[in-house]
């Protein structure tokens, strides 16, 4: 130890001033902390409310415009859709599952579509060069709730009625929504269906037991597709098959329809994402060195087979990190669907709040169901960089 | 008479790399003291303890009658009173020439801008660069830069000065310069610890030369006895590589 | 000929591109006839250049609007002011010429008393620019600070709740980014530091609010900060909102700056400790000037991240561009005009995102100098 001595005060000893600083700035917000709640209790109190969850377990008594829920039906739980009987976690799950529906296919697209504008930006054509671009430059320069707004009032809402529809090689858009083309399940699906699930549980218990045997890697396909092909064999027919919508009076029938508000989140959060998706997608091909390029033209690969088969592969170590950020912008990005009334999680919790006067107490519970899904993403994507990236960094 | 700096049984770890081992140094106001070793023997850590940009953890240090302690008042004066020179110039890149000269004096010694601009370009002149007053450090040499960083470090008026291997980085024409303006400031009667391979400049202005190795100081006396007689086998071979 | 072989090196050279440019052509043709019909001959423009004034400034009492002129015209001289001063350049030529024919392009939309405001508002930059070398360096700073005082005073005499339209976004930026400022600041400070209690209530505060929506954080900040403060002073809900929106916008801050303070080498807070500064002293004279200065382009990305997010406060029923925008459509004269009304509010924040991404890429350039 430096002799410090008896001489120096603590005030002025260097280590010690440190950690009077650090406990002070601690008792400083904890005594904020402790003030607004306080004050915000007294608030609650003021205008006679309480703080408690208890209202989750109360009958919610109102209608969402689509969602399903878990519900027991007497005979267990099961996934159906919501209704005003069920209680106020219930409308919360609805919401929490609409999010994650419209995230997810949101999620798909976006990257498709992300990559190819992206790859567009790079293209030596000019027309799909420029066009790519204003794309980027446009959709980023403008405010995504307006984006969104848009897509929902000037043009869905716009859309002639379903009678006048347009039909497009099954997809069929009027002021009803968007019809697509989706899997069906035929009869046979009934014989089929225990085959389906066990496989999949096989498939998901071979994962779990990797910890204590690893399975040889050929296991994972064989196991689920054998189970399957039994399935199919003992059902003897196709067990699911693609309907396609056809309009039928007032009426589609077949395929799915999403209504005009979730296609709006759906195409404004598609969009909206891209934009950046691309500009990650081109950044990434472009930190790629030159000699990538040349090497593969001098092995006589095609613009085409370089892209698919060198570039690609390394841009994607350096994109699936910002990627996954974009990902989990997407998903926070998809509360602003309250703007046009559909119904994911934050709209029920802003209807909840309505009827129930819980808005501190809902908010709260939104706030941290948003967390933990942006902690999953992160925690995926630090996973990723430790085991993924840097060891193909290292090759 | 009193030393200006004295080092009692100075130790120092990092994590469980013992870099000091039991230092005992005294230097004289007015000494020059030229350390010399191998990579990695600890001079860089042994002067800058001096100025506390390395805290230690065993013995002590008094500069200029001031303990060296974890008493921030004595850090600052101690700091105050000795300059700096580092062997990658370290400018302020987003400052002028003048503007990095000027800043410690305002601020710390809070003269008037008048003054401390007054100052600056004496120095500035005494290092042969006053007309590069209102340039950026990007845009200078090597050499220059390096005078620019003994200038700033003077203008706090400090009674010591430290150099980390000044002449390092610096391309074999650019050495010359920044030698003459250290030598010129030994000529003065400055207070000066100089880690360098310059054996020239050592033989020409040290009082004194010390040799590290491993943590510990060797072997030191006046230059002539340890270049032409070094007593230890371990300088010996350390000069025997570096005069070839 | 010229043409031709433009058209054959960029757009037809290889099998692939030319079936891409034709591919893209049809696609072109298909999408925009119907759009370029609708835009030149359905389309009901007039309603935007109708309601201009409820677009910009909302329910602002049509007597006080002056108020804002005169705030638009005085930022605008000021700004041009110091420039001029700071760079000694002349305004160029395009920008008098600029000013002229949007002036003449605006003219007939505009009420006869606007008139006058338009002209000063847009001479006033270029002016400002001609005038700053001739003020003397010393009575800048006072100058600003008086036009800063006025520019709080001049609105303060019509309540909050009125203020709307562009002009509110506008404020809700400004005001966002001043409060987020130092706050993030401080929060990029303490991540980076070696404080541990610090760092780690930075730590905590920046990654809880980058893993929620913002328009959660608006909204808890909506439904408490009138908790917190006596019945008897109700705040106005911008003060709630924007305080939610500072606290939210200063996370993001915070981690662009650790970039750049990240970004300084060690070697720069030796040389000010060894020069006698302390580490506040360094903090605010050496690093963060340095560390800053690197990120001014993700800086300006923020700042349009944060001019783009205060459509958000719509959702809150702050009378903001969009609210303002949608209250047009619903009054029953202008009823189906979402489309323009909804474009033109695009039209506006695209001109605002892409003038700021402008100055950001000038800015880089100009930066040059003195970095390393
Ligand atoms: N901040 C640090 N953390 C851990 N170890 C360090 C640190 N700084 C220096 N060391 C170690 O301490 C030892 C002494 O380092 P020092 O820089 O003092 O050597 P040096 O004699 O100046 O060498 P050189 O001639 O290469 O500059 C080295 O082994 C070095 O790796
Ligand atoms: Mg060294």
């Amino acid at each position: 130890m430096t002799e410090a001595g008896p001489t120096v005060p603590f005030w002025k000893d260097e280590r010690k001033l440190g950690i009077i600083f650090q406990i002070l700035l601690l008792l400083a917000v904890l005594a904020v902390l402790a003030f607004l709640s306080y004050t915000a209790y007294r608030g609650m109190r003021a205008r006679g409310l309480e703080f408690s969850f208890a209202f989750l377990f109360e009958e919610s008594g109102f209608l969402i415009s689509e969602g399903v829920t878990l519900a027991n039906d007497g005979g267990g739980w099961i996934f159906r859709a919501f209704q005003p009987s069920d209680a106020n976690w219930q409308v919360l799950l609805a919401g929490l599952i609409n999010t994650l529906r419209v995230s997810l296919t949101g999620i798909v697209l976006t990257t498709i579509l992300g990559v190819l504008v992206g790859v567009g930006r790079l293209s030596s054509n000019w027309l799909v060069n420029r066009l790519s671009f204003a794309y980027v430059e446009f959709v980023r320069n403008t405010p995504l709730l307006v984006q969104m707004i848009f897509w929902y009032l000037a043009v869905f809402n716009k859309m002639p009625p379903l009678r006048q529809a347009g039909e497009w090689y099954g997809f069929i858009l009027s002021n009803k929504g968007m019809a697509v083309p989706w899997v069906a399940t035929t009869p046979a699906w009934a014989q089929f269906s225990p085959f389906f699930y066990w496989g999949l549980y096989l498939w998901i218990g071979l994962w779990l037991v990797r910890a204590v045997w690893k399975p040889p890697r050929w296991l994972y396909w064989v196991v689920p597709a054998a189970a399957w092909a039994l399935g199919l064999v003992v059902a003897g027919q196709m067990p699911v098959s693609l309907s396609t919508p056809v309009k039928q009076g007032f009426r589609v029938r077949g395929g799915a329809l999403l209504s005009p508000e979730f296609s709006s989140v759906l195409l404004a959060l598609t969009i909206y994402t891209a934009s950046y998706i691309a500009e990650i997608v081109r950044g990434a091909i472009q930190s790629l060195p030159k000699g990538q390029w040349e090497a593969a033209a001098s092995l006589g690969l095609s613009y085409g087979q370089t892209l698919r088969l060198i570039i690609l592969p390394q841009a994607l170590r350096i994109i699936v990190p910002p990627l996954g950020n974009q990902y989990l912008n997407l998903t926070k990005n998809s509360s602003l669907a309250i703007a046009v009334g559909f119904p994911e999680l934050f709209n029920v919790y802003g209807t909840l709040a309505n009827q129930t006067g819980r808005s501190l107490e809902g908010v709260l519970i939104v706030m941290a169901v948003y967390l933990s899904i942006s902690l999953s993403i992160s925690a995926f994507i630090n996973w990723y960089n430790t085991h993924v990236a840097l060891v193909g960094a290292a090759r | 008479m009193e030393p200006i700096i004295r080092m009692e049984n100075v130790n120092k770890w990092f994590g469980a790399l013992h870099v000091l081992k039991d230092i005992n140094l005294d230097v004289q106001k007015g000494e020059v003291v030229v350390v010399i070793g191998p990579s990695g023997s600890g001079k860089s850590t042994l002067i800058r303890t001096i100025n506390r940009l390395e805290e230690i953890q065993k013995g002590r240090i008094v500069v200029d009658g001031i303990e060296l302690n974890r008493d921030v008042r004595n850090i600052d004066a101690v700091r105050k009173e000795v300059g700096m020179v580092f062997q990658s110039f370290n400018l302020f890149p987003h400052m002028t020439v003048l503007e990095n000269i000027t800043l410690a004096p305002r601020i710390v010694r809070k003269w008037p801008r008048e003054k401390a601009e007054q100052i600056a370009m004496e120095l500035l002149e005494r290092v042969d660069i006053a007309d590069q007053a209102e340039k950026y450090p990007a845009q200078l040499s090597g050499g220059q830069q390096q005078r620019v960083a003994i200038a700033r470090a003077l203008a706090m008026q400090p009674k010591i000065m430290l150099f980390d291997e000044p002449t390092s980085a610096l391309d074999p024409e650019m050495v010359g310069e920044v030698l003459d303006a250290m030598k010129e400031l030994a000529r003065s009667g400055m207070t000066m610890l100089v880690v360098t391979h310059e054996m020239g400049f050592a033989r020409e202005v040290a009082d004194r030369v010390i040799f590290m190795d491993m943590g510990e100081i060797i072997e030191e006396g006046e230059p002539d006895q340890v270049f032409s007689n070094p007593q230890h086998e371990r300088t010996q071979a350390f000069l025997a590589r570096i005069l070839h | 000929m010229k043409a031709i072989n433009w058209a054959r090196e960029n757009l037809f050279n290889g099998v692939f591109n030319s079936v891409l440019t034709l591919v893209t052509l049809a696609f072109l043709y298909v999408s925009t006839k119907g759009i370029l019909h609708w835009a030149f001959y359905e389309a009901k423009w007039s309603v935007v250049p109708d309601n201009m004034r409820l677009l910009m400034v909302g329910p602002f009492p049509p007597e006080e609007v002056w108020r804002v002129w005169a705030m638009l015209v005085l930022t605008l001289l000021v700004a041009g002011l110091l420039y001029g001063n700071s760079t000694r350049v002349r305004p160029p030529l395009w920008m008098w010429a600029g000013a002229l024919v949007l002036y003449a392009l605006i003219w007939p939309a505009v009420f006869p008393s606007t008139r006058f405001w338009l002209a000063l508002a847009l001479l006033a930059l270029p002016a400002g620019m001609l005038l700053g070398p001739l003020v003397p360096r010393r009575f800048l700073t006072p100058l600003a600070a008086v036009a800063l005082i006025l520019l709080f005073v001049l609105p303060s005499a019509v309540n909050p709740n009125q203020w709307g339209g562009f002009f509110l976004t506008v404020l809700i930026t400004v005001g966002v980014s001043l409060m987020a400022f130092p706050f993030g600041l401080l929060l990029a400070l303490g991540r980076t530091g070696k404080l541990p209690v610090f760092r780690t209530l930075s730590v905590l505060y920046i990654e809880l609010i980058r893993g929620v929506p913002l328009v959660t954080v608006l909204f808890l900040s909506w439904i408490m900060v009138p908790l917190f403060v006596p019945e008897q002073w109700r705040l106005p809900d911008l003060i709630s909102v924007s305080i939610g929106f500072s606290m939210f916008a200063a996370a993001y801050l915070a981690e662009y700056v650790r970039g750049g303070i990240q970004g300084v080498p060690k070697g720069q807070y030796e040389a000010a400790w060894a020069l006698g500064l302390s580490g506040s002293q360094s903090a605010r004279f050496i690093i963060l000037p340095q560390a800053i200065r690197s990120v001014i382009p993700a800086l300006i990305g923020q700042e349009i991240a944060i001019f783009k997010d205060t459509s958000l406060v719509y959702i809150l029923g702050l009378f903001d561009l969009l609210y303002m925008a949608l209250t047009v459509t619903k009054n029953p004269k202008y009823l189906g005009t979402d489309r323009e009304v909804l474009l033109f509010v695009m039209f506006v924040y695209f001109v605002g995102a892409a003038l700021m991404s402008y100055a950001s890429r000038r800015l880089e350039r100009a930066m040059g100098l003195g970095t390393r």
